[in-house]
């Protein structure tokens, strides 16, 4: 009778302890989905941001090839400016 | 079947009177025996014998009992087994061994058990009762007159039904339960009263009687005799009337109403002796003997006694002789005959010793039945007990294997249940650590990439840093030196102008570049500075800027495509002031139904696409327009102008 009572107890404190163990891991779940969505909205603005930096880089790097161009064209002028002025 | 029927009716009516039928018909199956029959004809023939010698010779029934069983048994005649079995039974009831009657029949019962013989296990059930009820198994004996009760009921046997219900009226009286005794006598007189069965009736009535008499209710007794006495008397039933004048003088014997006793007595008396019974007689004629005594009619007494007395002798009575002897006692104490009264006191104790031996041994039997049937109750009680006990223990083992089953399974959900938890935590601690180091790399990237338009930055500056100081030493070249010589202003100028141009180039695009992003609004203003500088250095151009109203005002761009676009429309329009030689440059921005559209037309002189070779000027505005995503087309004729437009997607 006495062993019975026990393994009710047992029973019934496990039955519980899996009724923790089931909301924990809905809680886990929960806070590691909202984790992973911050970090995949970061992860895009960061994406974002370095798609911006990117094409200023490209478009930069375009444009001070012209303006090297140029630079070099008005080196040339003064050049002959100064050969002119000799 | 029909010879069963007569087993149950002489069982419980004692019914005698066909002995000296009964030697003829012996007589004839012993021929037929001598004929050699077959088998099945044999074996009915030794039955036959053996039920037709019952009240002729017991040890001859018993003889071709057990021919017929020996017989059935070798040729396999499972039929004839039975009904030698139950032949047997009856004989051994008849000498009151009851065991082995039982025995016998039970082995009846397995044939007709088998054959669904219902009649015949009714009849089985009836007989069992009968004789577990002569060894005092009154739960046995109710148990299975109950059973051929129910047969008989099923089968609307109503007269058997009423016979059985008499047998087991029978034990309630011997359980002393007089009442329940008396309950079930009126329901088997109602029984016979529908069947219109006098006889029975009349036994019934006797029974009802008794039953009264036990429960001390005279009145009721007399009434039921009565009644009795009325059906028997119309019915000439000479054998119930006898046994009811006899009962009625009992009662009023009891009742010291001695006339009407001794009339009583004298017509059972005298019905007795027409139908030969000479035990009845002979308690008729003692009974009428002690009342005469008790009435002082003292010779009337000693013929009825003697007579009475001889009687007794004859039919072995021991207990009539003994009240014979008693009342003579008394006759021969008033006739003061001493010797007489000696000789009669020696023989009725001799006679009582006997019947009390007798007695004793029958009663020790019975008590010796009794406390055996206790006892086997006991044991029974005990075994049951023990039964229980095992079964509680086992249903406690049960419990306790079911509860660690289930503790056992809970155990095992729980440990899955946390494994899995685990498992689910390192996935998502992995996928978290996957995002972390994608953004961490992603960052780093950035920043490498930040780190590159820096130092972009920082070379552009640079450049405009130079270009400055190129120009700020041209002004004061030709401020400073006077300079006469037109060649070389001019070259200076040019130098001067190339120069400012670039730098303002420049400044478009640091614009550009320190935005993340640039308004319709930004753009629109630039573009109006831009035109407003263009109108200023070309003056014979008149330039018009509209934006409709349907544009919204909110539309932004990225800085890369809003500076893409403001160098499409820049370089549009220095084309149309340098080449097509227009007075009227118009720029409109329009909303379109997927975006924008920037249109910049000049009424110029056109051109020929097919014959004229396109500069690198409409190549980079196309090549801009694809970066951004958008549709970029001229178009063109001699003589109409020059449109360009770009057409922006809302998405792009």
């Amino acid at each position: 009778m006495v062993f019975s009572v026990f393994i009710g107890f047992v029973i019934v404190f496990l039955l519980l302890c899996i009724v923790k163990v089931c909301f924990q891991t809905i809680r886990m779940v929960r806070q590691n989905r909202e984790k992973r969505l911050d970090l995949n909205q970061r992860l895009l603005d960061q994406e974002l941001k370095g798609q911006v930096i990117s094409e200023k880089n490209l478009y930069l790097n375009d444009f001070n090839q012209i303006l090297f161009g140029r630079f070099f064209e008005i080196n040339k002028e003064l050049i002959q400016l100064y050969k002119m002025l000799l | 079947m029909n010879r069963l029927l007569c087993i149950v009716v002489f069982l419980i009516f004692n019914f005698v009177g066909f002995s000296q039928d009964a030697n003829k018909i012996i007589d004839s199956l012993k021929q037929v025996l001598s004929n050699h029959p077959s088998d099945s004809l044999k074996i009915k023939a030794y039955g036959d014998l053996c039920w037709y010698y019952r009240n002729v010779s017991i040890d001859s029934a018993f003889h071709y009992g057990n021919l017929a069983l020996q017989y059935s048994k070798n040729t396999g005649n499972k039929q004839g087994e039975s009904q030698a079995y139950n032949d047997l039974g009856i004989l051994y009831y008849d000498i009151s061994n009851f065991k082995k009657s039982i025995s016998y029949y039970k082995k009846a019962m397995s044939f007709r058990e088998n054959h669904q013989d219902s009649m015949g296990m009714a009849s089985i059930h009836n007989k069992l009762g009968i004789a577990y009820q002569r060894i005092f198994k009154m739960d046995s004996a109710i148990y299975y007159a109950t059973n051929a009760l129910k047969i008989y009921e099923a089968k609307k046997h109503t007269k058997y039904a009423a016979i059985i219900k008499n047998n087991i009226a029978n034990i309630y009286q011997d359980l002393k339960q007089y009442q329940k005794a008396l309950d079930t006598h009126l329901e088997v007189s109602e029984i016979y009263s529908k069947l219109n069965d006098f006889e029975g009736l009349t036994y019934s009535y006797t029974n009802i009687g008794n039953a009264y008499l036990y429960l001390g209710d005279t009145l009721q007794t007399l009434n039921y005799y009565n009644k009795g006495i009325e059906i028997a008397e119309s019915q000439n039933l000479l054998r119930e009337l006898s046994t009811l004048y006899n009962n009625l003088g009992s009662v009023f014997k009891g009742q010291k109403k001695y006339v009407e006793a001794i009339e009583n007595y004298n017509k059972s008396l005298s019905l007795r002796t027409k139908l030969n019974d000479d035990y009845g007689v002979s308690s008729a004629a003692i009974n009428i003997g002690s009342l005469h005594m008790s009435k002082g009619e003292f010779n009337l007494a000693e013929e009825r006694l003697r007579y009475g007395l001889e009687l007794a002798k004859k039919v072995q009575a021991k207990e009539l002789e003994m009240n014979a002897y008693g009342s003579f006692l008394s006759y021969y104490a008033y006739k003061k005959n001493t010797d007489s009264v000696i000789r009669y006191q020696n023989l009725y104790n001799a006679i009582q010793d006997t019947i009390f031996n007798e007695r004793i041994t029958k009663e020790v039997l019975e008590v010796r039945e009794k406390y055996d049937a206790a006892e086997r109750e006991k044991e029974i009680q005990s075994q049951r007990a023990d039964l229980a006990i095992k079964e509680l223990n086992i249903n406690q083992k049960n419990t306790q294997i079911i509860g660690l089953v289930i503790l056992i399974l809970v155990l095992s959900l729980l440990g899955y249940l946390l494994y899995k938890q685990q498992k689910l935590k390192n996935q998502q601690l992995q996928k978290e650590s996957e995002l972390k180091e994608a953004l961490v790399k992603i960052e780093t990237q950035n920043k490498l990439q930040e780190q590159r338009l820096t130092i972009s930055r920082d070379l552009h500056d640079n450049i405009g840093a130079q270009l400055t100081f190129i120009i700020s030493s041209i002004d004061n070249l030709q401020y400073g030196f006077k300079i006469t010589n037109d060649k070389l202003n001019k070259k200076l100028a040019g130098i001067s102008e190339f120069t400012k141009e670039t730098i303002y180039e420049l400044r478009d695009t640091i614009w550009a570049m320190n935005k993340s992003e640039i308004s319709l609004e930004d753009l629109q203003g630039r573009i109006s500075n831009f035109i407003d500088k263009a109108g200023v250095s070309s003056n014979a151009v008149s330039f018009s800027f509209e934006v409709d109203n349907e544009v919204p005002k909110d539309f932004n761009f990225s800085s890369v495509k809003g500076m893409n676009i403001y160098r499409i429309i820049q370089e549009a329009i220095n084309n149309a002031v340098k080449y097509s030689q227009a007075d009227e440059i118009k720029v409109r921005i329009q909303k379109l139904s997927d975006g924008l559209g920037v249109f910049v037309h000049d009424n110029g002189k056109g051109f020929d696409g097919d014959i004229v070779e396109k500069g690198n000027g409409i190549d980079n505005m196309k090549k801009r327009a694809e970066e951004i995503g958008a549709h970029f087309s001229i178009e063109s004729h001699l003589g109409k102008g020059t449109s360009v437009v770009l057409q922006i997607k809302s998405n792009s």
